[in-house]
């Protein structure tokens, strides 16, 4: 009888969890598994005055592993999420709290955060002008130069994973695509990232790939901050490599050295390169200059996040804004 | 290792059969099983590890070095085999949950003795033979 009523079923745990942390409401479900609302009880008691403000976190509860390759127990990808997230602390990226663990799942304690970037590149009443922009762009590359930093590499940078404080700053989540790289040479999986956000030479089926990904990725937010929706947006593998190449041109041994060698190497009609300045009408030169620098087709040639840190762009007037001046009002 | 109940001979006699395993078990990276010793040193640190439980202990220990290391860990059954169907699937399980908590999930918190080894190898030069050899020490 129990198994058939679905509340008790999808809450398998006390609403208390390990007496410290209460439950309030559910925030957001994804394939990692769900977010929870949670309150401090254990801040409240120890606080002098009882009209301190609560103190909120979220709770991840990661879903039980695949039991396809009859591998139980912690999931493999929630280890290292949580190593990683041990190891790095900066301000772009989300602190984690506590971990721990109840029956068969691992729950892990963030700060809570109003909102992530995709409701406000898609939100339809927002305005973003070039000075927001630039602000989210930067912390951006500053969350990245500190990965990059500590040799790792995100793989799964899309807008629904950079959460937005109420402060406004912007924060990478979800580290469990991540891993380290340049320590060893085994071969890397082609499975990563967002099909949208996916650099080229993923598609190709390159077994060895570096933090050029991330780059990709992020050229690919910034075409869609200006664009206002994805910028390429393809069904499948194949319709997403023609989508770039219609805007970047097809590559060949000229362009990218060593293109042809790779496993899932394709020919492609040939189509030459686009100009950005004609596909967003008003953009300043360096903006197409630094669109064009981060969506370059060879990983070898795209820039490095020092360079677009640094990258004129970002020294022009106007000026980037603070991160507590960025629209955020008609987001809840 | 400081505990009245594992000897530095019970720590050998687990790590000989850690060495073993590491080779039936087609694993690809040594570190894994460097990772796997130190981690179970640290466990065995900070709580009690005895002789009955020292198999459950160490192929646990194994399994989150195995997690943490390789794209395909090895599945369970085979772990159960290896250790002749004397530990049961769910204590297994449980100790790898303990093994996590008592850690912090702090699974490579220190580089292992072999990232120190790679370095070395590399200023020094070594030939193949050579880095076989000193890998064992």
């Amino acid at each position: 009888m129990e198994k058939n009523n679905p509340e008790e079923f999808k809450v398998p745990f006390s609403p208390l969890l390990i007496g410290r942390y209460k439950m309030i409401k559910k925030i957001g479900k994804g394939s990692y598994g769900s977010v929870y609302k949670v309150e401090d009880i254990k801040d409240r008691k120890t606080a002098t005055t009882p009209d301190s403000p609560k103190k909120y976190f979220a709770v991840k509860k990661m879903k039980l592993p695949a039991n396809r390759l009859k591998i139980q127990g912690i999931d493999f990808t929630t280890l290292r999420e949580i190593n990683i997230l041990q190891e790095i602390k900066h301000e772009n990226i989300i602190p984690l709290v506590d971990v721990f663990h109840i029956n068969r799942s691992t729950f892990m304690v963030m700060e809570l955060m109003k909102s992530d970037l995709s409701k406000l590149m898609f939100s339809r009443t927002i305005t973003l002008t070039i000075p927001h922009i630039k602000c989210i762009m930067l912390q951006i590359f500053y969350g990245l130069k500190e990965l990059h930093k500590n040799w790792i590499i995100h793989r799964d940078l899309t807008p629904n994973n950079l959460l937005i404080s109420e402060d406004g700053v912007l924060k990478f989540s979800d580290f469990g695509l991540s891993r380290f790289f340049a320590s060893n040479n085994r071969p890397m999986t082609q499975n990563v990232v967002t099909l949208h956000y996916r650099a080229p030479e993923i598609l190709f089926g390159a077994n060895y790939y570096g933090p050029q990904i991330d780059i990709f990725s992020a050229g690919c937010i910034l075409g869609g901050l200006l664009l206002r929706g994805t910028l390429f947006c393809g069904r499948n593998d194949i319709d997403q490599m023609s989508q770039i190449f219609k805007i970047m041109g097809t590559p060949s041994e000229e362009t990218w050295e060593g293109v042809t060698n790779l496993p899932h190497y394709v020919e492609f009609e040939e189509t030459p390169p686009q100009s950005f300045r004609i596909l967003f009408p008003g953009i300043d030169e360096d903006l197409a200059n630094l669109l064009e620098g981060l969506l370059v087709l060879d990983p070898n040639k795209r820039l490095t996040v020092e360079q677009c840190i640094n990258h004129p762009f970002f020294n022009k007037s106007p000026d980037s804004c603070d991160p507590d001046e960025l629209p955020m009002d008609d987001i809840s | 290792i400081q505990k009245d109940y594992l000897t530095q001979n019970n720590r050998n006699i687990f790590a000989n059969n850690l060495f073993g395993f590491f080779i039936s078990a087609d694993v690809c990276d040594l570190n894994t099983l460097f990772l796997a010793i130190q981690i179970f040193d640290r466990y065995a640190y900070r709580s009690k590890v005895n002789a009955r439980n020292l198999s459950v202990v160490c192929l646990s220990s194994f399994w989150l070095a195995e997690k943490f290391e390789e794209i395909y860990p090895t599945p369970v059954p085979f772990y159960i085999k290896a250790a002749d169907k004397r530990i049961r699937k769910l204590d297994f399980e449980r100790k790898e949950k303990e093994i996590a908590g008592e850690l912090k999930f702090r699974i490579n918190y220190f580089p292992t003795s072999l990232t120190f080894h790679k370095r070395f190898q590399m200023i020094l030069k070594l030939n193949k033979k050579q880095i076989m050899l000193s890998s064992y020490i």
